[in-house]
């Protein structure tokens, strides 16, 4: 499928929901009972129709280029495995970092991450980088900053695996 | 200049020059330079990753900081143009085509130090311009009420969004899903949730910090994982001559630099068109006016001189729609707004007389920064650059732990991980997609004040929507916003009618 063609359907589905998700905002009881929807219904009506103008100029520059494919910029094989990777190893970075406590959470997050994009042939430099990241952060932010970053937190690692809270 | 303005300068210089935060703008103007030199990692991104760290210091200090990170980042970004062929950001890219081929011609330290040598021109021209103009633009602000201030901001977005004709309809719908995030949480005047389903984490909305380090910082990384393991490694010239121009490289240069120093300014200090613009748009200027326009692109050390004065004027003058209207021209001002709002500050043009120790001294810290950046770029230039020797891959990883923990420090909660991946991720389909991202960001700042100035203009209307069109400034601003729209297809049928000619 064409760039623009996505970024046009995109616009107009996102329109929609967040267009239909509008008209179920309760009504305000002070003032406009309309006064809460009127803003978010606006933005809605012009996503469609620029999602709609996108797809309209879309087709006119296909036709114009009679059907020759985009050319695809040269990318690295394995970059998917990349995305993939880092957005499920940050979504559980964001799961275990209160339960685990900064320390814990945060080393091995690092370490896994520099293995998935620095690859695992350099291990012994990905330790030390995790080793001195995680370290020299926390006491920039305990220190200098002032900042708590927590701690292992037992009761919340009970909770995150379901075997109940406190002791 | 009046004296009261002087009075204030050095008002603020006396707030500038406190130990404190002498010291914090020297910490911001390595780590700008550096940031501004490292592919991907331009000034907004570096700003929104530093923001967090700033929540800890009393507000003058923050914004120093941050203001020094702005204008070391402008510094830096011409080194990895000239010495990679890699503009570390995109005000850096007219840098490239006479600044590389100096580096290999054997003439990298006139590059680096001609870089340098323009930028604190540009620089130091732009802050005097700044603080003459300040002022009056802030009293003549004063008259703004909420719909001229509604108006204003349609302008500002609409400006932004609407840089190119083919990135126009891309530009409009970056800012309404930027706007559409603003909605999410509770209505401010009516108390109603929106867009919450049902989680207490959204109740508060979507701090637009997250919204900035997901989409500039992660997305930015993840497009970045693309060409990963193809560009192998980065040999970067480590061993350095004296970083000095000669008498005719300054010959050559100095009129150069004075006449797209204004340029910059001016492009600087209208909503939307940001340094990239003022670079290519000075370097083109420079390259007609030339007695040699055939050396331009083969090492000519003005196509160089030029682009950098041009680019650090520009990132002052986007300061004063900033500072005195409260509405930011580019991605990274916005930030910097965004900062102000975080610590309860009105940006606009009460913030001189209710703040003077913030915006005095902010505008004299970028006097000394201009001069501080051009210590670190001249006589270390030989020392920082060995930072573009960090591989990304080992570079990304460490970028993406400091924007998680970056977002901790905002509520100190982790709730908000899963939120800063899902908006990394639409940052990464916007860059794919070729959707300008600098809408999106300043619809995120301003959108809560654009639906309170609207929802107010209209209760002060009655419902009535003539409202938007009740003041001169009103209509001025509705039709600068039309003619910023326009101004892409006119700009194109100018350029097809010259060539038919």
């Amino acid at each position: 499928m064409r760039r623009d063609t996505v970024v046009g359907l995109f616009s107009v589905v996102l329109g929609g929901l967040y267009g239909a998700e509008t008209l179920r905002i309760r009504s305000a009881t002070i003032g406009s009972s309309w006064a809460p929807r009127v803003f978010p219904l606006g933005i809605a009506v012009f996503l469609i129709i620029l999602g709609a103008a996108v797809l309209i100029v879309d087709r006119k520059k296909a036709a114009l280029e009679g059907g020759k494919a985009q050319k695809a910029k040269a990318r690295d094989p394995g970059y998917a495995k990349l995305i993939v990777g880092t957005l499920v190893l940050c979504g559980a970075y964001g799961f275990a970092f209160e339960a685990f406590g900064y320390i814990l959470s945060t080393l091995c997050f690092m370490f896994l991450l520099l293995m998935l994009v620095n690859e695992p042939k350099r291990w012994t430099s990905n330790i030390v980088i995790t080793l001195v990241f995680t370290f020299a952060l926390w006491g920039t932010f305990v220190y200098i900053f002032d900042i708590m970053l927590p701690p292992f937190n037992l009761d919340a690692v009970r909770e995150m695996f379901g075997l109940g809270g406190g002791i | 200049m009046e004296s009261s303005v002087i009075n204030n300068l050095l008002f603020g210089f006396s707030v500038a020059m406190k130990w404190q935060n002498f010291g914090m703008m020297i910490v911001g103007s390595a780590l700008g330079t550096v940031l501004g030199m490292l592919p991907g990692l331009g000034p907004s991104t570096g700003i929104a990753l530093l923001l967090p760290l700033t929540f800890v210091m009393p507000p003058e200090m923050a914004l120093i900081t941050m203001c020094a990170v702005y204008y070391g980042a402008m510094f830096g970004g011409s080194r990895s143009s000239i010495l990679l062929n890699i503009p570390g950001d995109g005000a850096a890219v007219a840098s490239c085509f006479d600044g590389y081929p100096m580096a290999q011609q054997g003439r990298a330290e006139a590059a680096l130090a001609i870089s340098a040598i323009a930028s604190f021109i540009g620089g130091l021209i732009s802050c005097v311009a700044f603080v003459a103009i300040a002022i009056p633009v802030a009293r003549f602000a004063l008259r703004f009420g909420p719909p001229e201030y509604f108006v204003l901001m349609v302008f500002a977005l609409a400006a932004t969004a609407a840089i190119s004709k083919e990135e126009l309809l891309k530009g409009l719908i970056s800012m309404f899903i930027g706007l559409m995030l603003t909605t999410v949480g509770i209505d401010l005047q009516s108390g109603v949730q929106r867009f919450t389903f049902g989680t207490v984490e959204l109740q508060s909305g979507i701090d637009f910090v997250v919204v900035i380090i997901g989409v500039y910082g992660l997305g930015e990384i993840l497009k970045g994982y693309q060409t990963l393991r193809m560009k192998g490694e980065t040999h970067v010239q480590k061993k350095f001559g004296r970083i000095w121009i000669s008498w005719d490289d300054w010959k050559r240069c100095w009129l150069p630099m004075l006449r797209q120093t204004p340029v910059g300014f001016f492009i600087g200090v209208l909503p939307g068109a940001g340094g990239t613009i003022a670079a290519m748009m000075s370097y083109n200027n420079e390259k007609q006016l030339s007695k040699h326009p055939e050396e331009f692109g083969k090492g000519a050390i003005e196509g160089l001189a030029a682009p950098e004065a041009a680019n650090n004027a520009c990132s002052i003058g986007a300061m004063i729609p900033m500072f005195t209207l409260g509405v930011p021209g580019s991605g990274t001002t916005a930030v910097m707004l965004g900062a102000l709002m975080i610590y309860g500050l009105q940006p606009g043009p009460l913030l001189f007389q209710n703040n003077p120790e913030i915006a005095w001294g902010v505008i004299a810290s970028l006097f000394l920064a201009n001069v501080i950046c051009a210590v670190i770029n001249i006589p270390l230039a030989g020392l920082l650059v060995r930072v573009l020797a960090v591989p990304p891959r080992v570079l990304y990883p460490l970028v993406i732990g400091m924007a998680f923990l970056g977002v901790y420090t905002i509520n100190y909660s982790a709730a908000e991980f899963v939120l800063l991946t899902l908006l990394g991720l639409l940052g990464y389909f916007m860059k794919c997609y070729k959707i300008p991202t600098a809408p999106l960001i300043l619809a995120v700042v301003v959108g809560s004040s654009m639906e309170q100035t609207f929802r107010q203009a209209l209760l002060m209307s009655d419902g009535s929507y003539v409202v938007f069109f009740r003041s001169v400034i009103c209509n001025v601003l509705w039709l600068l916003a039309a003619l910023s729209i326009a101004w892409p297809f006119i700009s194109d049928w100018r350029q097809k009618k010259k060539r038919a000619a």
